[in-house]
């Protein structure tokens, strides 16, 4: 493990280098499209590309309830992972001529719910457990090979949750939740008294460490889950609190350039309000503001980055799922879909580049 | 688990907002004077026994003051399991719960502990003030269970055990220090009872009415799942080939029926106490019902059982009876997370289990 001195040597370039604003951000932010796992009337499972305007574009069949899809826009793929502790996770495509591929997690491993691809697109990773050992995997597929398993690097960490390619294309971040769990014990937490999540940045290229940051001690069972990263490779991410008193302690936080975990917002009502518990973030297109979802309360809450001052609060139904194009609101996709919190969405330049990739 | 209200009816029977304020703020002070206190009450008695019996033990080592400090563990056991369940404000605070139980241990962290401890006859695990800022794994029931009933465990009725003897004493003291504080915690009118009564905005942990609601209905359905994931199934795995009964509660001391007793007539107890079910509009009540005759026959179901923990699970007849209870444990989380729930308008939603 690095210190923070350690760090700013071996990661720093990698934040300085993404510094400059990528294109997309600038891009137009309309017709976006998003991806999400959905649970129908009937009580089936699947996943679905749907449009702003909660248009059904595409959907899925899945065996089991499902949780994230990591998208490549460039070339149309999707991967959608079963809740934890799922063992499948089902690739499909954006067009709606290709067959999706069923993906049976390794021996001895499962889902956590979360992957992404890498910047070509060639690769696939996928946040696992090893859970007889309980120790967290980042399991590495050859999307080429029809997602053959070829590698696993260690998360370093407990409880890997979600995963997200920080903007050097070269680094994964990885949210270690720090919960560990057995699916002998279903979704029984095994270590609360015990847990200790952290944020770790690994080296794509050998899996090698390249930080690992941690809450103080005091705040260890804040289990630190979902992150959103700026295309200036600003880190953010939300927490949730495992502690009796869930308000108590921040549960958003920010990493630094300078490898320091900081409270994005340390606000006691706030805490309370959304009841420690951060489902889902996402940055707006133009990366100013940040909204975040806490679904045991229903909020759904608009942060600006400048200012660190709430510009929109909604109170959203439990159904709510959350979109980013500029507003926010619970999916219109009629009575017959519920989406699941976590909703990716597709830039409008990764459509246009879609559209290229087909003809 | 994470529950979310789905209707604003949440509370049927009750017409306006001040009338359903009252009646949970009614409902969670009848739970605490009901059930809370006189459990947490009787675990404080039960770990003052305790630490009697090994202090007699300790100091006088004799057959007799063996076979008593494992009787009094016993009722320990059962003191503890009726109160394991309530895993919210004083026993949920300062890795409380994990003190007074580290477990399932899946890992054997605890035995490892204890044994090295043993072996290397470490001075710092012999007193209470001591072992209390020690491993949350070498300081409550798992690792007394252990001093008194694992490998070794006879030579405590003769001289030479000192050390362990010692050692048992001071977990029990630190059992008893924790139910001391747990008893004066829930006695306290203005501590966490106030916090749990004075529901409001400015509350941090309960924001309205609701919100105790939930708490209440959840504690009902994770301690329901606390049984059926953690305490049988594991255990019993798929198959009979698959048993891994050392992964039962308390099976060094045979206490695991005793201790999954406990939880299931605590759990009817306390939600007999929360008055929940009366909540439910009289069309509905036939949920009630239904819920006092699975615990019936969930009580029934483990009296049949004569077999000691580690045969039980894996050989039958017991192990139909405890497959049989598993059941019995599923349908009840399933009745309330599915019937009684949704007609409180409490209801777990696809997106918000807890954790993802």
């Amino acid at each position: 493990m690095l210190d923070r001195r350690s760090f700013l040597r071996s990661a720093g370039a990698a934040f300085t280098a993404a510094l400059a604003p990528q294109s997309a951000a600038a891009l137009e932010a309309s017709d976006a499209l998003f991806a999400a796992a959905v649970l129908r009337d009937d009580r089936t499972f699947g996943a679905a590309i749907f449009s702003e305007d909660g248009r059904l574009i595409h959907q899925i069949d899945l065996p089991g309830r499902g949780h994230d899809v990591a998208v490549h826009g460039q070339s149309g793929r999707c991967v959608v992972f079963a809740r934890r502790p799922g063992t499948f996770a089902v690739a499909f495509h954006m067009d709606r001529h290709t067959n999706p591929i069923v993906l049976a997690s390794a021996e001895g491993r499962h889902f956590y719910g979360h992957g992404a691809f890498s910047a070509d697109g060639r690769l696939l990773y996928a946040s696992e457990n090893d859970f007889d050992y309980a120790q967290g995997k980042i399991g590495i597929y050859d999307v080429l090979a029809g997602y053959r398993r070829i590698a696993e690097f260690d998360s370093h960490g407990v409880g890997p949750h979600e995963i997200a390619l920080m903007p050097d294309d070269r680094t994964l971040l990885v949210a270690n939740g720090g919960i560990e769990t057995h699916p002998d014990y279903r979704r029984q937490k095994l270590n609360l008294a015990t847990m200790q999540p952290s944020i770790v940045l690994l080296d794509l290229a050998t899996g090698g460490l390249k930080g690992s940051f941690a809450l103080p001690q005091a705040m260890h069972r804040i289990s630190l889950r979902h992150v959103a990263i700026s295309t200036d490779g600003r880190v953010f991410i939300g927490g949730q609190s495992q502690a009796s008193d869930k308000g108590r302690h921040p549960v958003l936080w920010q990493l630094s350039n300078h490898g320091e975990l900081s409270p994005l917002i340390n606000d006691q009502s706030m805490n309370a309000r959304i009841g420690g518990y951060v489902g889902s973030l996402k940055l707006s297109p133009d990366q100013k503001t940040l909204a975040f979802s806490s679904p045991p309360t229903g909020h759904l809450i608009t942060l600006s980055l400048a200012t660190r001052n709430v510009v929109e609060n909604r109170q959203i139904d439990t159904q709510g799922a959350l979109r980013w194009a500029g507003t926010v609101s619970s999916p219109s996709l009629g009575t017959s879909l519920q989406v699941d919190n976590h909703c990716s969405r597709f830039e409008s330049a990764d459509r246009t580049g879609f559209r290229g990739h087909r003809a | 688990m994470f529950l979310t209200v789905a209707a604003p009816l949440w509370l049927a029977t009750a017409s306006t907002a001040s009338d359903r304020e009252a009646m949970v703020r009614e409902a969670a002070q009848a739970s605490i004077n009901g059930y809370i206190r006189p459990m947490f009450g009787q675990f404080g008695e039960a770990s003052k026994a305790t630490s009697v019996a090994l202090e007699s033990l300790c100091s006088a080592p004799s057959e007799d003051h063996l076979n008593q400090a494992r009787a009094q563990f016993a009722d320990l056991v059962s003191a503890w399991s009726r109160i394991e369940f309530l895993r919210f404000g004083p026993l949920a605070q300062n890795n409380r719960f994990e003190r007074l139980h580290f477990w399932p241990d899946r890992r054997g962290r605890a035995l490892r502990q204890v044994q090295a401890a043993l072996a290397t006859t470490d001075p710092s695990v012999t007193a209470t003030p001591s072992i209390a800022g020690k491993s949350v794994a070498v300081q409550g029931l798992g690792a007394l269970e252990y001093l008194l009933f694992g490998a070794g465990s006879d030579d405590l009725a003769r001289q030479e055990s000192e050390h362990r003897c010692a050692f048992a004493h001071a977990v029990g003291g630190n059992v008893a220090d924790i139910a001391a504080e747990l008893r004066a915690e829930w006695n306290d009118a203005d501590g966490f009872v106030a916090t749990l009564i004075d529901f409001g905005p400015e509350n941090a942990s309960f924001r309205n009415a609701r919100e105790v609601a939930v708490q209440m209905f959840a504690t009902v359905v994770d301690g329901l799942a606390w049984v059926s994931d953690v305490k049988l199934r594991p255990a019993l795995g798929e198959a009979k080939a698959d048993a891994k009964p050392k992964r039962a509660i308390f099976w060094r001391s045979g206490q695991t029926f005793r201790s999954i007793q406990g939880n299931l007539d605590g759990l009817e107890a306390y939600l007999i106490a929360t008055r929940l079910l009366d909540l439910l509009p009289e069309d509905q009540s036939r949920f009630a019902q239904s819920i006092r005759f699975e615990f019936a026959n969930a009580k029934r179901t483990l009296e049949g059982i004569e077999t000691a923990p580690l045969q039980a699970f894996a050989a039958d007849p017991a192990r139909g009876k405890l497959s049989y209870l598993l059941i019995v444990a599923d349908s009840l989380g399933m009745l309330m997370e599915g019937r009684v729930g949704p007609t409180l308008g409490i209801e777990a939603g696809f997106s918000v289990l807890d954790g993802d």
